[in-house]
């Protein structure tokens, strides 16, 4: 048995800086170093957000914060230790804010708390129902415009080594609270080729005893430019990408040799669901696709698709699918007995204006006016 | 002390009256003829023998006409049309407004709505062609009515030939010629027939996207509405619906310039660009061009003037004001949403209802464009297989009261199903028309006028027209070469991705 622990803090930086963050746990003294990894200089302040864990049998009585600019010289504090609360939820109120020297070698600026849209704040406890089809959408701030919506159900299939060095398969599905987020690159220039949507959702109950970490679901949509044609010239949008960041939590993944780490699966650089833009692509019938995943097992994940509707590089504001392009699969479906029916009657009326023409021009002959 | 105060007035006014009334004439002579100022003798001048509204056989010979001689060059065996012209009987001629609805009809077509887009790939390039078409388009449809008339040996010009396949077997030869020169009239006109049922489907099921009814049932049913086109007898009705058509067309512009002026206050006017893009120019010149082919209908609808002098003012006027709607339209569009003018500006409007208001006004065009290009296939049909044996070889259509025989209009029926089947058919039907609609509509409006024009009124023309006429034969093998290599590439990307259906 072991808790686990997560605080969260964010800090402003004003360039590329990476660091790291150290904390110290107290029975086993272990530690985990995590590098937060790189970050991308878009604006003067960024936020990161950072996520701690320790796992142990044991509160964490310290932590240190460590942020260098360079390796050489490193600017650590303490956390205040009244902080050490043992938690279990993850909400925003456990931001805190942390004491730093501000040193004149370094730019970094006092980090203050700000609540991230990352982590979903658990709402009122709901049951999840497995595979519900849901709507999300990504909104630009600046324009208003809902760039990307989609709607499906899936569920994942993914592999996973057990510490009997035996290969399992978990099945997750995506649960109808996950939320939403993504980018439109409306504004940029060099990647407004590409669009991005995000779902995030934690696995297991959503009550007070869930401390797992999210899992994250993406898919990334390129446009391109169909080459030279009249009067239809259309772009063409398709799902380019689809990614997922699944945490190995002990219910959904038992045994697992990783637990506590993240799986990461891709399927990169495909040309999935073409349609032309201002339409949306929409599959009833279940798609399947195999992801790649990190751990070199061998075997692939797999992601159900089904009852998916999508439609990226929208300029709408509102929230109504455009006219959809439906997949083959589908098209054994959905009937032929609309057209049918209408050319149906295209022939019945066809043959009702001959023989209506027909017996008028009997009758006005019989009547017999003369021709000239 | 008022009448002093008006004298005074009455003084000053002049000067300004005077200088106005320079600044009025000198506009005037800039612009083309007006055609309301025609004098009764300018029929004289043109000498149309043989065409006076009420001018039949005998009444040329008992008139004391204004010439003497009585000879009848018109030599088609037509005996319903005394006095020429393509579209059946000569009792229903139609007026010159008549006539100019029918070329704005043809002229002003359904790819309007692309235009921004054309604007946003070409900037101030398109609009300069936008205008520089219409101009030459204008020309090459005078220069081959012209070369419908000889002049005889007293300098009057007579009207000799009454189609376009006529003029083309007195160039070609009479086999090879004509027979090209049909199907290649024959071709055209019947994609832009199937273009419009396809226009529709499309229209309408993207203004229900979540309806039961799918485009190919939506393309069925405006097949119906079309039906009624086979009980077409006359060029009367075909104006009347082409002068709906252009109100149709109003409206659109109207509400969609209207909407464009209301937000005058986000325009872009630095947007517009002046370097041309040489891969996508290609496209947007495409649009443009293949927009201005009224050639096919103008021999047929100068035959049926009744006052055929008419003829070139109406040309002029009516590719002004085409030029004129397709630009501002053009240049208006993209400035209101500048670089994110999507290929057809109905996609950039706000709301779902608006944008589905437009649609089914263009819907409503494209019913009213239909009747032309389909009227006109019907009588090249009928010219070519119905006219009676030994020339033909199906007998007349027609009884002789008049009415339609039944397995004419079955014939006639047949054909609006036939554009209707295809529609539905043929996968991928714009940029298909777009591959074969590069050659047939170079070849039909730009070099094949200029070079019958060439070819016949040759030794009489001097340099500069025979310069002008080179340039644009030159310039249409440009176009049609570069739209037939654009097509044919989105024709195979198109087919890679794969059938609709």
């Amino acid at each position: 048995p072991h808790s686990s622990i997560s605080r969260i803090f964010s800090l402003d930086i004003s360039l590329h800086h990476q660091f790291f963050v150290e904390l110290e746990c107290s029975v086993h003294s272990s530690f985990i170093k995590t590098l937060l990894g790189q970050i991308m200089e878009a604006k003067r302040v960024l936020v990161v957000l950072y996520l701690c864990i320790c796992t142990g049998n044991a509160l964490v009585t310290d932590s240190n914060f460590s942020a260098y600019s360079d390796p050489n010289s490193t600017i650590s504090s303490t956390l205040l230790p009244s902080t050490t609360i043992l938690t279990t939820e993850m909400s925003t109120s456990e931001m805190f804010t942390t004491e730093m020297p501000i040193s004149s070698t370094s730019s970094l600026t006092t980090p203050t708390i700000s609540p991230t849209p990352f982590i979903p704040t658990s709402s009122t406890l709901s049951p999840n129902p497995p595979n519900p089809v849901k709507n999300w959408v990504v909104v630009d701030e600046e324009t208003n415009v809902t760039c990307i919506m989609v709607k499906f159900a899936a569920s994942f299939v993914v592999p996973f080594y057990t510490i009997f060095d035996q290969i399992q398969n978990a099945t997750l599905d995506l649960p109808g609270n996950a939320t939403s987020s993504g980018t439109c690159n409306l504004g940029v220039m060099e990647d407004s080729h590409s669009q991005k949507i995000s779902l995030q959702w934690i696995a297991g109950q959503s009550d007070s005893s869930n401390t797992n970490l999210p899992n994250i679901l993406t898919f990334v949509f390129h446009k391109n430019m169909s080459s030279g044609i009249q009067a239809t010239g259309k772009e063409l949008v398709y799902l380019s990408d689809i990614m997922f960041e699944v945490y190995l939590d002990s219910e959904n993944f038992p045994n697992a040799s990783r637990v506590g780490n993240y799986s990461h699966g891709e399927l990169v650089n495909s040309n999935l669901h073409s349609v032309a833009i201002n339409n949306s692509y929409r599959c009833n019938s279940e798609e399947t696709f195999e992801l790649n995943v990190d751990e070199k097992i061998g075997d692939l994940a797999i992601i159900h698709l089904s009852h998916l509707q999508t439609e990226a590089f929208r300029m709408q504001t509102d929230d109504k699918f455009n006219f959809a392009t439906d997949c083959p699969a589908d098209k054994v479906i959905t009937s032929d007995i609309v057209p049918i029916a209408v050319g149906c009657a295209l022939a019945a009326l066809v043959i009702v204006v001959l023989v209506a023409y027909l017996i008028g021009r009997r009758r006005a002959r019989q009547r017999g006016y003369q021709s000239v | 002390m008022a009448s002093q105060f008006f004298s005074r007035l009455n003084m000053a006014v002049p000067p300004i009256g005077a200088s106005l009334g320079a600044a009025w004439t000198s506009v005037k002579s800039a612009l083309p003829d007006s055609c309301l100022n025609s004098q009764p003798d300018e029929q004289l001048h043109f000498a149309k023998f043989g065409r006076k509204p009420n001018d039949t056989e005998l009444s040329t010979l008992q008139s004391n006409g204004e010439e003497g001689n009585f000879q009848r060059v018109d030599s088609i065996g037509d005996d319903e049309s005394c006095g020429g012209g393509e579209f059946g009987s000569s009792r229903h001629k139609i007026s010159e407004w008549q006539a100019g609805w029918n070329v704005t009809n043809a002229i002003q077509g359904m790819f309007v709505v692309s235009l921004p887009y054309a604007v946003l790939h070409g900037g101030y390039w398109a609009i300069t062609a936008m205008i520089g078409v219409a101009y030459i388009c204008c020309y090459t449809g005078k220069i081959l009515v012209d070369c419908l008339y000889v002049t005889n040996e007293e300098g009057q010009l007579v009207r000799v030939r009454d189609t376009y396949v006529s003029i083309a077997e007195e160039c070609f030869g009479r086999r090879v010629g004509a027979r090209i020169v049909n199907t290649a009239q024959l071709i055209e006109l019947l994609m832009t027939c199937i273009l419009y049922i396809v226009l529709c489907g499309d229209l309408m099921a993207g203004t229900f996207p979540d309806g039961a009814i799918d485009t190919r049932s939506w393309m069925m049913i405006c097949g119906i509405l079309l039906l009624p086109c086979s009980f077409l007898k006359n060029l009367h009705h075909v104006s009347t619906l082409s002068f709906w058509c252009t109100m149709a067309h109003v409206v659109i512009n109207i509400m969609i310039m209207g909407y464009c002026l209301m937000q005058a206050g986000s325009w872009g006017w630095s947007q517009v660009s002046l370097r041309i893009n040489i891969f996508t120019f290609p496209i947007t010149l495409g649009i443009i061009v293949f927009s201005y082919t009224s050639q096919i209908f103008l021999p047929a609808l100068e035959g049926n003037m009744k006052d055929p002098s008419k003829f070139h003012c109406m040309l002029n006027w009516s590719h002004v004001a085409a030029a004129i709607f397709k630009s501002l339209f053009g240049y208006v569009g993209f400035l209101t949403w500048q670089g994110n003018t999507a290929d057809e500006i109905t996609n950039n409007l706000p709301t779902q209802g608006f944008k589905g208001f437009v649609n089914f006004i263009l819907v409503v065009k494209a019913l009213l464009s239909y009747p032309l290009p389909y009227y006109a296939a019907l009588d090249l049909l009928e010219r070519s297989f119905f006219k009676g044996r030994p020339e033909t070889t199906f007998p007349r259509m027609w009884a002789l009261d008049g009415e339609l025989k039944v397995w004419g209009l079955a014939l006639r029926v047949a054909l609006v199903v036939f554009t209707i089947v295809m529609a539905v058919s043929i996968p991928h039907f714009a940029i298909l028309m777009g591959f074969i609609g590069s050659f047939t509509g170079t070849m039909l409006s730009f070099i094949w006028p200029c070079y019958f024009h060439l070819k016949l009124k040759g030794p009489t023309l001097d340099w500069g027209t025979v310069a002008y006429d080179c340039f644009v034969i030159f310039l249409g093998v440009l176009f049609g070469v570069i739209g037939i290599y654009i097509s044919f590439r989105a024709l195979v990307e198109k087919f890679q991705i794969g059938l609709p259906f």
